[in-house]
């Protein structure tokens, strides 16, 4: 009997399942509307009509009176939107934030202008900015709203602290990225070329060993509308599986398709990287203020940029026009987007936490390496 | 606000409770209804999925014992019920990936509670034996409804890695499963 996984655990009592949604992360949504619904729902009955629909009145009120008031302000923000009238500024000569010696975050609030800083009013994602639908064009990157607003009253020596973030959906310039001598869409055609034989050969070693019952006549029609008649034909003949010829071929099909998806990951790995790096390079070299960070519940490395208002707007200008020869090329700034990163308090505390739990390990025999270090 | 306190405020009132709750979990829950329906439901009948999970765990929260689990499994769990009843509502079938499909011997008779439940207590034990992010792709994939590309973004992989990973576990699976029934 061939059971799929959703069937089999569609009564599972939350006690066994206990734990593995823990990882599941929250999306954004209406929540008004849905709690408007709930809690209507709670109360519904309770009250005469009258008394819902005169809060319901008032606050409609409330939100023409409000839009009528705040509208004009975002129309008149709008109008003086930079994009217009760009700001211009040379990095070189705005405010000049010291190039770190130590780029750890332990070296960023050690700074005498650290509580200058602006960072993020969003404190509940960590680093991760969360209002990406947002974006606008600033100067020719991309930024949140968020950054927007504050860049609107800085002053010339507000100092912020920004990351940059490749947008989540892989871009299509990822396709066209060259990694060693190969574009991107080549491994991914290959992974795509060889991956199905690797899976069409499983099922058929499945079958093989003697699995039959109803999986069998799936993995014969499967195979036959995926890889045509003349695929299964080879391995399947006068009723018999030829199970060597599988198993052989099997081993050739595992090792070319891991082989397509280790490079293709490693051309990834690369697209991303590349730009995370060129970004910390160009910082760098510009005078601006780079810090790495990493975020230990979810394994992310980071960076923040510490920048004046003049040095962001004139990071994509500066950015082209720089010595190709000096600057490691390859930032993409089509599909990044720049945003205020929450105080790291949490990432912090984890790392002089991990730096207390590396000192207290050190043994008092010198000769001996404590396990921390050996790893 | 910790569960324990909620469930304290959900006792002494009701109203209150219910928005610390929504305020928590609405997220949450929606991200679990969204898996399940975005194909076949537009927003606002995935809103209506949600808003049905919140209401009724209002109606029923004296049933949930936070001994046996937390609220977000519980939660977790009546979200992804209500989602596949309102998507089989939607669809007259609905197709299930084959890549999901495990050989259960037929000693496993639906009609066995006893059996169905020692077999929902195998495959759990199984999955979460495969640790992750094994663990946590094939409960995310087969058991939630979401999509590679969705789990590739929460869990900071590739898709071609999350589908060779998915594969590998799902054999792995089906021969453990196949050894130990």
């Amino acid at each position: 009997m061939k059971k799929n996984i959703e069937e089999i655990l569609q009564n599972a009592d939350p006690a066994v399942l206990d734990g593995m949604f823990d990882t599941v992360k929250a999306e954004k949504t209406n929540e008004k509307n849905i709690r408007n619904k709930v809690l209507g729902e709670n109360k519904s009955g309770k009250k005469p009509m009258i008394w819902r629909i005169i809060p319901v009145a008032a606050s409609f009120a409330v939100i023409v009176t409000a839009c009528a008031l705040v509208l004009p302000l975002f129309v008149r923000q709008n109008t003086l939107d930079p994009v217009t009238t760009p700001l211009t500024g040379d990095v070189t000569n705005g405010t000049s934030v010291i190039k770190p010696n130590d780029s750890s975050l332990n070296a960023l609030i050690r700074l005498e202008y650290f509580d200058r800083i602006i960072w993020s009013g969003d404190t509940a994602l960590a680093h991760e900015p969360s209002d990406v639908e947002t974006l606008t064009d600033w100067n020719g990157i991309k930024i949140t709203r968020e950054l927007y607003d504050r860049l609107q009253t800085a002053s010339d020596d507000d100092l912020f602290a920004v990351t940059a973030k490749l947008n989540t959906d892989i871009p299509d310039s990822f396709e066209e990225f060259v990694y060693n001598g190969k574009k991107c869409k080549e491994y991914i055609d290959e992974y795509n070329r060889t991956y199905p034989i690797f899976r069409a050969l499983c099922r058929l070693e499945y079958c093989a060993a003697g699995n039959t019952d109803a999986f069998e006549s799936w993995v014969k029609d499967s195979i036959t509308e995926e890889q045509g008649e003349e695929f299964l034909a080879k391995y399947y003949h006068d009723g018999v599986f030829d199970k060597e010829l599988i198993n052989k071929d099997l081993v050739a099909a595992e090792e070319a398709s891991s082989y397509a998806s280790a490079a293709y990951q490693e051309a990834y790995n690369t697209y991303f990287s590349v730009s995370y790096v060129s970004i910390y390079a160009f910082g760098a070299y510009n005078g601006i203020g780079i810090y790495s960070g990493y975020h230990a519940p979810t394994g992310t490395h980071y960076n923040i940029m510490i920048v004046t208002k003049a040095q962001l707007a004139a990071l994509k200008a500066d950015y082209d026009k720089a010595d190709k020869t000096e600057v490691d090329y390859g930032f993409d700034f089509e599909n990044s987007y720049f945003s205020l990163v929450p105080y790291p308090e949490e990432d912090i505390k984890y790392m002089q936490d991990e730096q207390t739990a590396y000192v207290t390990a050190i043994p008092e025999d010198p000769n001996q390496i404590p396990e921390t270090m050996a790893e | 606000m910790e569960d324990g306190a909620l469930i304290k405020l959900l006792h002494s009132d009701k109203n209150k409770g219910m928005e610390q709750v929504l305020k928590k979990y609405t997220g949450f829950v929606f991200a679990i209804v969204k898996s399940r329906l975005c194909e076949v439901c537009d927003s606002s009948e995935i809103e209506d999925c949600v808003s049905d999970v919140f209401i009724r765990f209002s109606k029923s929260f004296d049933k949930y014992d936070p001994q046996r689990s937390s609220l977000k499994t519980y939660l977790g769990v009546m979200a992804k019920n209500l989602a596949s009843n309102a998507a089989r509502d939607k669809l007259s079938t609905i197709p299930l990936d084959d890549d999901g499909m495990i050989d259960v011997p037929d000693t496993f008779s639906v009609e066995d509670a006893a059996a169905e439940k020692e077999l929902i207590k195998v495959v759990t034990e199984q999955i979460k034996l495969l640790g992750p992010p094994d663990s946590d792709i094939i409960f995310r994939k087969y058991y939630i409804g979401q999509s590679s590309k969705q789990i590739a973004k929460e869990l900071k992989m590739s898709v071609s890695n999350v589908d060779v990973r998915a594969h590998r576990a799902m054999e792995k699976l089906r021969k453990i499963l196949g050894g130990i029934i």
